[in-house]
């Protein structure tokens, strides 16, 4: 039995709920076959953004989305893809799969892509290979409703009024792909980029500095001490990847030591948050500048028989957990992490959406999407819950993991994770601060390794769950193994 | 792959860790390693990587469309061609 006392007298910070973003580059079939199949497809599209999709996601309330990219970003020139889409340019992308981007997914196709979502867009620069005035010109295109020529432009391109862009990133991963910079460098190319970055309209840009890979804590530090004042968020990437670069493991064949090794992998995402904020906290002690975790997420080697440049993976109940970790660690920091975007939407990487041509299903990481949602815009609650390490010798990890929070009704939503693969545990709680008048739940539960093909879509679902009790105290209620359960108490 | 900061390591420098010489012999091997159950019949099989060749999605022997080595997916028997507009196989 684990003890798990929630406190509702002790709110703590706003969960912002684009914690719960994601994150789209044009990168193996994302864009491209994923989210756009063009005007002229057979698959149902509006505007040639696909139907299915859409529905799909606006059912786990996506809140925002990142794009270009990604390493494409600093690659995108952003005047190739507006205009007439027979003129727009047409390039090799050789560093994924040698593939044609004719650029017919620009700009305005993005924005009518997020109107559809309902979403916050989120833009990032380009820094690597672009100039400021262009950066400088894609914000003014986009944001800008008065006289001047990128508004004129836009206007031309059949788009009158200026759409309102809130999150921009001022390059990605400069430490790589994105210009291979030291955090010197980067500091002051990041100072002279976002000086023009415009505020227009009245509204203020959010702009988001290039942070660190994983525990590069020497780039966080340069970047808080030379470019803390002119930005309004920085970026964290880290990936659990179980093995090593050039052999990361399957996404579905693995065994009990390697799902273990995952899980351990991926709760480092924990320690990694509490050493940057440490440093930022020595910068930035109010907390004003957002750590925004723009890609997380599972990495291993392809699906067997796709090309590697794809990045086409298959995602198991493992995945399901290593999202549900990752949110939990995301809420209990939210008072410095206020954005986060998994690596990526469809079809590459831990993916919520896998499509086929006019088929799609969802992957157990949606199922924890929209699980999860709760906790959108709600306050974190100070909770705690008795754990014990499961695992192997070299691989171990607490049993339980979760979060709650309180929303505007005053309804407690707690969301817990089993990790262990053989045994359920009950939990008793204790409530402090609210009486429990009703309680329900869902639950996502399978065989630790299964996934959802497109020969049997309906493999893994969540489901409703009704096995809590109320009890004088809180609720009591027992997690099967290897399983996610959220719980609201009203 | 960034040999200095080894820390910073992006999905380009994963990019040039790919051996695409060693990939074709990966795909002979696995597909030689398939029930035969799953396999369709070989004259078939010849049919489906001709209608491939011709089309305007293969690079190299990956169809765009759905990011797989044409050789694999062809020899499925389940499978069928990703172009939902205009069915080759």
């Amino acid at each position: 039995m684990s003890k798990y006392v929630i406190n509702a007298l002790n709110k703590k910070s706003k969960i912002n709920k684009e914690i719960y973003g994601h994150f789209s580059e044009h990168l193996g079939r994302c864009i491209y076959g994923g989210l756009f199949v063009g005007e002229n497809s057979s698959i149902p599209n509006t505007n040639g953004i696909r139907n299915d999709v859409v529905k799909a996601l606006k059912q786990i309330k996506i809140p925002v989305l990142r794009w270009p990219g990604g390493c494409f970003a600093d690659e995108y020139h952003w005047k190739d893809g507006i205009g007439p889409k027979e003129t727009r340019k047409k390039m090799i992308n050789t560093h994924w799969g040698g593939v044609v981007e004719d650029n017919s997914f620009g700009t305005h196709e993005f924005m009518e892509l997020v109107r559809q979502l309902e979403c916050e867009p989120y833009i990032c620069g380009n820094v690597g290979s672009g100039t400021v005035q262009e950066m400088s010109e894609w914000i003014e295109y986009i944001n800008f409703d008065g006289i001047s020529p990128m508004a004129e432009l836009r206007k031309q391109n059949g788009h009158e009024k200026a759409w309102n862009l809130k999150y921009f990133g001022v390059g990605n991963e400069n430490w790589g792909c994105g210009g291979n910079m030291t955090p010197e460098y980067y500091s002051n190319e990041y100072r002279r980029y976002q000086t023009y970055a415009r505020n227009y309209n009245g509204k203020k840009l959010f702009k988001i500095a290039c942070g660190p890979n994983g525990e590069d804590y020497n780039w966080m530090e340069t970047l808080m001490k030379n470019a803390r004042w002119f930005m309004d968020g920085i970026s964290l990437h880290y990936y659990t990847v179980p093995g090593q670069w050039d052999k990361k493991g399957s996404a579905t064949f693995f065994d009990e030591e390697e799902y273990y090794k995952t899980l351990k992998k991926t709760l480092l995402m924990d320690d990694i948050i509490k050493n940057h904020t440490k440093i930022m906290d020595r910068y930035d002690k109010e907390k004003r500048v957002a750590l925004v975790v723009d890609e997380w997420g599972t990495w291993y080697d392809v699906e067997p028989g796709t090309n590697p440049g794809f990045l086409y993976q298959q995602n198991t109940m493992r995945d399901a957990l290593v999202a549900g970790i990752n949110l939990n660690i995301f809420n209990k920091h939210s008072d410095r992490v206020k954005m986060a975007n998994i690596a990526q939407l469809v079809n590459v990487l831990q993916s919520v959406i896998l499509t086929d041509g006019e088929k799609m299903i969802l992957t157990p990481t949606y199922f924890v999407f929209k699980m999860y949602s709760v906790h959108q815009d709600t306050v974190l609650l100070d909770s705690f819950l008795q754990t014990d390490m499961v695992g192997t010798k070299e691989f171990n990890i607490p049993n339980l993991h979760e979060s709650a929070s309180i929303d505007d009704e005053g309804n407690i939503n707690v969301t817990i994770c089993n990790l262990d693969l053989n045994n359920s545990y009950k939990i008793e709680s204790t409530v402090i601060g609210k009486n429990i008048g009703s309680i329900s739940g869902q639950i996502l539960s399978n065989e630790f390794n299964a996934y959802n093909t497109f020969e049997n879509p309906d493999k893994v679902r969540v489901q409703d769950f009704d096995d809590a009790k109320i009890t004088p105290d809180g609720f009591e209620v027992v997690i099967p193994p290897h399983s996610l359960l959220s719980l609201k108490l009203k | 792959m960034n040999k200095v900061y080894p820390l910073r390591f992006c999905r380009k420098c994963f990019a040039e860790l790919l051996n695409i010489g060693k990939t074709y012999d990966n795909i002979k091997s696995y597909i030689d390693s398939m029930d035969s159950e799953i396999k369709i019949e070989e004259n078939e099989y010849k049919n489906r990587l001709k209608k491939c060749a011709s089309c305007d999605k293969l690079i190299d022997i990956t169809c765009t469309l759905c990011g797989c080595y044409v050789p694999v997916r062809a020899v499925k028997k389940a499978m069928h061609c990703p172009n939902a507009d205009d069915r080759k196989w």
